[in-house]
């Protein structure tokens, strides 16, 4: 097993090797200049300082130059100085990221939970009414922006009941500490996980049902209960951990997911993560905030596949890691 | 994924409304106590705007919603008053200008304090303009010194001195420009900063980039605590040197346009600034704890034309184009009201401005017969398919405009339907604001036309924008506007320091470029600061933003 993850990691420098250079390519042929963007529109600067500036900023070397510069900084863990913010790249979007992880465990944390038990009574019910009132909800789940969702759900709790605020992570002005800050974040992050939560759990809902339904059809099912076996152990015992298979792949799936962030989740709640700072580096031209933050989730994503994989190898017995 | 942003602020008030709707009739019944009174933090005044970067530091800084902290905590030797004039600030007086107008020198004020606790001197002021003029400066600041004598040779190394800014004594300064002109002096309110604090190497930025949010000035606010992407807050300078602020504690907190109307409402916030759209106000109209004050824009939207088109050269074509367009409409659509139409790049709030001027101006009201006119006269002919042409040629438009815009989606319709009537052909290319940008200011071709909007500085040069001298790559010409009488009166102008002269000859530019009509301004909207009623004597306007306003302003705690 050891071996096989070692072996896979080794894989894993070509194809970031790759991605990076795709990637690049694909960020430095974007139309518009970061120094456009940077110096704004009406702000005289001389044609000298312009030059001046493109110099510092590495602008005028050669594309293959300037991979190569880039890469070199990027093997000792220099993302480089983002444009924006005058400040190193990996010091601006450290918080930034924790931020949407905290929000999206919680969130998937909920909807794994909540999703797994409803997807198997609905399997195991199918097309009683508990199934069909899933059916039609997730069905209309999945087809409901989530941006929608959240403005409801704004609207309602903290609107009109003002039961929780309506944006941000933090009250402004309550220097709290310790405890106090936990809740406030806490309190905080009620809406937005709601919103995660209902975002992922319909589509989980939908996966978990499929798997078990296709299990529950299995010979040794029909085996399992014609030994006379009680119905919650052939369900549980024999049924559920055959069809935690997918659910478990999926898992590896969402870790990349985990880190990210949705820009318009978090443009609507105010919430200070990662997403909306992807979208306003690439609109700003901020080569090196962009290519960190790609590069971060391409290595996410390959290591999601990884888990994913060995995951699987744990789960399915019949799976040998080799 | 902009579409999508921009979708979400019209269908979220759809939502807002409706859910409002049942209660605003009883609303100011039902309101018998102030929200924002009940709120923990009411002692603290909080302004919603969008997000700052963080970049808080006067040479730094690089969006508008960080100018609020540059703004509050520095200050310079000079400031403008509600007017635009330059009033001495951290200066005795205005400077004491030299025969050949090139050297301005100041007496600075003895005594001020800066937050960290040191006293004001030249060396400060030396040190903040040497600072901008650094070989290693990478902010956008550089116009403030590169009109300065020495600023080539020090921001290229050659020299090791500024000689820009010389200290005279511990409380005089001089500065010396290249040349005498008019807007020098707008280049000298720049914000002074302490030279011990910020104190660096030549050549090496380095150690004040990593005080972007350490701020130590001289003005009425202490900066005392930025949360990325939450708020900042500021609290009032105990021993500061002139008026000292009523509020003590001011906290601006990001908002979103989804949901900040309601923040007001909620008495989460009790300032929105700036509003624009005709539905939020109608939202906040209800409430009964909202106070509204509103100010034209500093500033205007456009129609720029590329006037080294073969087409649009012609100055009777740029003319038919003004008249055919139905501006009043797109106003009445897109702004329910809340604009007017100029007939001239200028903003109606500099001290140039004078009512007088309107009726020297041609106003470009819709006239369809008028624009067909001129297009006969400019030899273009009305063809078969409806269109005109030219020696074969077809009078073609080709709009660059700017992709996921409301505003341009709603012009668009009303500009290809008024433009045909005339027989003129739309081509449109939507392209995000960055390409746009490249297109026009360097590249400089592949279009005949393109839209955006301008906000003017503290002082009315036009030169920049409209000298056939800035129509180079990167210039900000972007009419590529090259005309002899305007480049004679803008020539004049920029030496011209008496400002009843420079008012007359701003005035007989502002009548030429009327004429000449190298661009279509669409309009110059109206601001509406929004607060709450807790919140009195505060008055915002054109050239007072809300944050020189609010130190004016008083805070009503209690019922």
């Amino acid at each position: 097993m050891i071996k096989f993850i070692f072996k896979r990691l080794l894989y894993m420098i070509p194809v970031l090797f790759i991605i990076s250079l795709v990637l690049f390519g694909m960020v430095k042929s974007m139309p518009g200049d970061p120094l456009n963007a940077y110096v704004g529109q009406g702000v005289e600067i001389t044609a000298e300082k312009r030059e001046q500036l493109r110099e510092m900023l590495g602008l005028n070397d050669s594309l293959p130059v300037q991979y190569v510069k880039w890469a070199k900084r990027m093997a000792v863990g220099d993302f480089g100085e983002s444009l924006t913010y005058k400040k190193p790249v990996k010091e601006v979007i450290r918080p930034f990221i924790w931020n949407s992880f905290i929000l999206n465990v919680g969130g998937f944390l909920l909807a794994f939970f909540i999703s797994i038990p409803i997807g198997i009574i609905t399997a195991v019910k199918k097309y009683s009414l508990f199934d069909n009132f899933w059916t039609v909800s997730s069905l209309v789940g999945v087809c409901m922006p989530s941006f929608f969702f959240a403005l409801m759900i704004i609207s309602l709790f903290a609107v009109k009941l003002s039961l929780f605020p309506m944006n941000g992570m933090i009250t402004p002005g309550k220097d709290a500490h310790g405890l106090a800050y936990a809740l406030d974040v806490l309190k905080h992050m009620v809406l937005p996980v709601t919103v995660v939560t209902l975002g992922s759990l319909a589509a989980l809902v939908r996966y978990v049902r499929n798997a078990m339904l296709e299990v529950i059809k299995q010979d040794y099912i029909r085996t399992a209960r014609s030994k006379g076996l009680n119905e919650k152990i052939v369900i549980y015992k024999h049924a559920f951990r055959n069809a935690l298979i997918p659910v478990v792949t999926l898992i590896g799936f969402y870790i990349p997911a985990l880190f990210g962030g949705s820009t318009i989740l978090e443009t609507i709640f105010v919430w200070p993560g990662i997403g909306k700072e992807l979208y306003s580096a690439v609109m700003s031209r901020d080569y090196n905030m962009v290519m960190a933050l790609n590069m971060f989730f391409a290595l996410l994503t390959l290591l999601g596949n990884l888990m994913a994989d060995i995951g699987y190898a744990l789960v399915d017995p019949r799976v040998k890691a080799e | 994924m902009k579409k999508l942003l921009k979708m979400i602020f019209p269908l979220s008030l759809l939502f807002l409304v409706a859910c409002g709707e049942t209660n605003t009739p009883q609303a100011q019944n039902i309101q018998k106590t102030n929200p924002a009174i009940k709120r923990s933090n009411k002692d603290a005044l909080i302004i919603g705007t969008a997000e700052a970067a963080g970049n808080f530091l006067p040479v730094y800084y690089a969006t508008a919603y960080d100018a609020p902290a540059v703004a509050l905590v520095f200050e310079g030797l000079l400031t403008t008053d509600k007017n635009g004039k330059f009033i001495p600030w951290l200066a005795e007086d205005m400077p004491e200008i030299s025969e050949d107008g090139k050297s301005y020198t100041f007496k600075i004020k003895k005594g001020i304090l800066f937050h960290t606790g040191k006293e004001l001197n030249a060396d400060d002021v030396v040190f903040s303009y040497t600072l901008l003029a650094d070989p290693s400066y990478d902010g956008r600041f550089t116009s403030t010194v590169n009109n300065m004598v020495g600023y080539d040779e020090y921001s290229t190394g050659k020299e090791t001195i500024f000689r820009g800014v010389e200290k005279l004594d511990d409380y005089t300064v001089r500065f010396n420009f290249k040349e005498n002109q008019a807007p020098n002096i707008a280049k000298l309110s720049a914000a002074i900063m302490p030279s011990d604090y910020y104190s660096y190497e030549r050549g090496n930025l380095t150690p004040v980039k990593t005080k972007m949010q350490d701020l130590s000035g001289t003005g009425p606010y202490k900066f005392s605590k930025f949360v990325p992407r939450q708020y900042f807050e500021l609290v009032a300078n105990e021993n500061y040197w002139g008026k000292k602020p009523e509020v003590k504690k001011v906290i601006v907190k990001f908002v979103t346009d989804a949901t900040d109307v309601q923040e007001l409402i909620k008495g989460d916030i009790d300032i929105l600034p700036d509003v624009i759209e005709p539905e939020k106000l109608e939202l906040a109209e209800g409430a009964g704890i909202v106070d509204k004050v509103q100010y034209l824009r500093h500033g205007y939207g456009y129609l720029k034309f590329n006037t080294q088109d073969p087409i649009m050269k012609d100055v009777k074509v740029r003319q038919a184009l003004s008249y055919g367009l139905d501006r009043n409409a797109f106003l009445e659509i897109f702004f329910k009201g809340l604009a007017i139409t100029v007939d001239a790049p200028i903003s109606k709030a500099f001290w140039t401005y004078d009512p007088s001027l309107d009726s020297k101006m041609t106003v470009y009201d819709y006239n369809p017969q008028k624009a067909k006119d001129l297009l006969e006269e400019a030899g273009w002919k009305l063809g078969n398919d409806g269109f005109r042409y030219k020696d074969g040629k077809k009078l073609s438009v080709n709009w660059s405009s700017i992709k996921d815009l409301r505003l341009v989606d709603i012009l668009t319709p009303i500009l290809i339907q008024n433009w045909k009537d005339l027989g003129v052909e739309v081509i449109i290319q939507p392209m995000d604001f960055n390409s746009l940008m490249e297109k026009v200011y360097v590249e400089r071709k592949g279009f005949s036309m393109f839209n955006m909007a301008t906000s003017e500085s503290t002082f009315p040069d036009p030169s920049t924008q409209w000298h056939s001298k800035y129509d180079i790559p990167g210039g900000n010409n972007t009419c590529q506007f090259r005309d002899v009488e305007n480049d004679e009166i803008l020539d004049k102008m920029i030496t011209e320091l008496n400002t009843e002269k420079y008012k007359e000859l701003w005035q007989e530019w502002a009548v030429n470029m009327n004429k000449k009509a190298p661009m279509i301004p669409l309009y110059t909207n109206t601001y509406t600061s929004l607060f709450n009623t807790r919140i009195k004597n505060f008055k915002p306007d054109t050239l007072w933003p809300w944050y020189a306003a609010i130190i004016d302003a008083k805070l009503e705690v209690e019922e």
